[in-house]
């Protein structure tokens, strides 16, 4: 299987968009939901995207519908969504891949340009600028991986000490 | 539930150069122990000013305002604040963001860093701590907003307008988890007055709404929300309310 892209939008709106099919007692026709929330159709599109990689939501016809999973979101605990999430994503082969580099490199971090080159390779039609604040901000979300700024390197997360 | 808050015929009056220009006139409003209390009224009718001297943040012109029973004198340190425009320092990570108001107070770094910890923890932000403002979204940014205002360990949360930068799928996700974080027993904030335009938004949160007009901004009306929580937007008793308080602004 290719690697799939990741659509440019964030977790928070995945999360609202769960949260507002939930209201529609879990699905939803796409056209009217960008009309109901004033949404520009093509920015809905990429979260429903996004929510659909994730495993939150199915889009069969013209429908939006809530999984059991995105159901279950809404109703953890921020740890629990957050460790939801991070299996969500772990099964993208994006990430795993991002992963792999980094578990193999040394200190587990590699400076960003390696991860925007290797996007570039992985994803040739894609903007690798995009793709990389995407694949940050959805990684740090799921603390997978992150990034400083200040060394400009890319790195795993350690393993978190949950109370 | 006694009152936290007690305002006392709160009038507030700007000098301008045709005269004076007063903002709140003679508002009187107590908020009680442990509720949501969302203020809504249109745009300029003087809610920001009003949240603001609730915090001791400017003084009123006329009346008092007390704090547990106390006539209140200057900034209210029981009082954490988040802002519409997120007033993040864009040099900071999120980390030093959530630390820096906690240094001001004068705690010791290692209780600062636990601290900031915590609340980073409690509002989804871990993974983000050595993130700049500019590398977030805006719901991101929020939350660091949010977790700055709670790291102070505040009794009562003041907000002015928190979602309205956002777009509707990310307000809606940080509504919900606000509601998570005030139902948190283990958080010391239990007492929330929210500043809003949006009448859906103060539907959702609140307990108690107070409507405003404007000029001079004053109260209309003071309405209990008894929906129950999680509360059903698409429910017709939701839609009623909003309806009702909708025609108490216009
Ligand atoms: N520092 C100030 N000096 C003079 N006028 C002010 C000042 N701050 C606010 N105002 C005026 O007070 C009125 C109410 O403002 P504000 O409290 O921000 O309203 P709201 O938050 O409801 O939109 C507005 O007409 C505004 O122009
Ligand atoms: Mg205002």
């Amino acid at each position: 299987m290719p690697i799939e892209p990741l659509p440019s939008t964030g977790i928070s709106k995945v999360l609202g968009l769960c949260e507002i099919l939930d209201d529609h007692q879990g699905k939803e026709d796409v056209y009217r939901l960008a009309q109901d929330l004033h949404m520009p159709f093509g920015e809905l599109l990429l979260v429903i995207k996004g929510a659909e990689m994730l495993g939150m939501v199915e889009t069969p016809g013209g429908d939006a519908v809530l999984t059991p999973l995105g159901k279950r979101a809404l109703e953890s605990s921020m740890n629990e969504k957050k460790a939801l999430l991070r299996q969500a994503m772990l099964k993208l082969k994006v990430f795993q891949h991002v992963l792999k580099l980094l578990e193999n490199a040394q200190e587990n971090e590699v400076p960003a340009e390696v991860i925007l080159e290797e996007l570039a390779v992985l994803l040739p039609q894609e903007q690798p600028r995009q793709l990389f604040t995407t694949l940050l901000n959805w990684g740090r979300y799921g603390e997978i991986f992150g990034y400083s700024r200040d060394t400009d390197q890319f790195y795993l997360q350690k393993p978190e000490k949950t109370p | 539930m006694p009152a936290i808050i007690e305002l006392e015929h709160i009038t507030k009056i700007y000098p301008r150069p045709e005269g004076e220009s007063q903002i709140l006139a003679d508002v009187s409003l107590e908020v009680m122990d442990g509720e949501v209390l969302a203020v809504v009224g249109p745009s300029g009718c003087g809610k920001s000013t009003l949240l603001r001297i609730i915090h001791g943040l400017i003084p009123p012109s006329a009346g008092v305002v007390r704090f547990a029973g106390r006539a209140q004198d200057g900034i209210n340190l029981s009082c954490g604040m988040v802002f519409q425009s997120f007033a993040l320092l864009p040099w900071l990570t999120v980390e030093q963001n959530v630390m820096v108001g906690l240094e001001a107070r004068g705690l010791d770094d290692e209780t600062c860093r636990k601290r900031a910890m915590k609340y980073i923890d409690k509002v989804g932000l871990d993974g983000n701590e050595e993130a700049y403002p500019r590398e977030l979204s805006g719901g991101m940014k929020q939350r660091v907003g949010l977790a700055r205002a709670l790291a102070v360990e505040p009794k009562v949360l003041l907000m002015d307008e928190p979602f309205s930068a956002l777009d509707a799928l990310t307000s809606i996700n940080l509504r919900e988890e606000l509601i998570d974080l005030w139902g948190d027993p283990a958080l010391p904030v239990d007492t929330i007055v929210i500043v809003t335009h949006l009448i859906e938004e103060a539907v959702e949160l609140a307990d108690r709404i107070v409507v405003l007009a404007s000029n001079p901004g004053r109260i209309v009306e003071s309405i209990k929300v008894e929906l129950p929580r999680p509360r059903e937007r698409k429910s017709p008793e939701f839609s009623a309310l909003v309806d009702r308080v909708f025609s108490l602004i216009v």
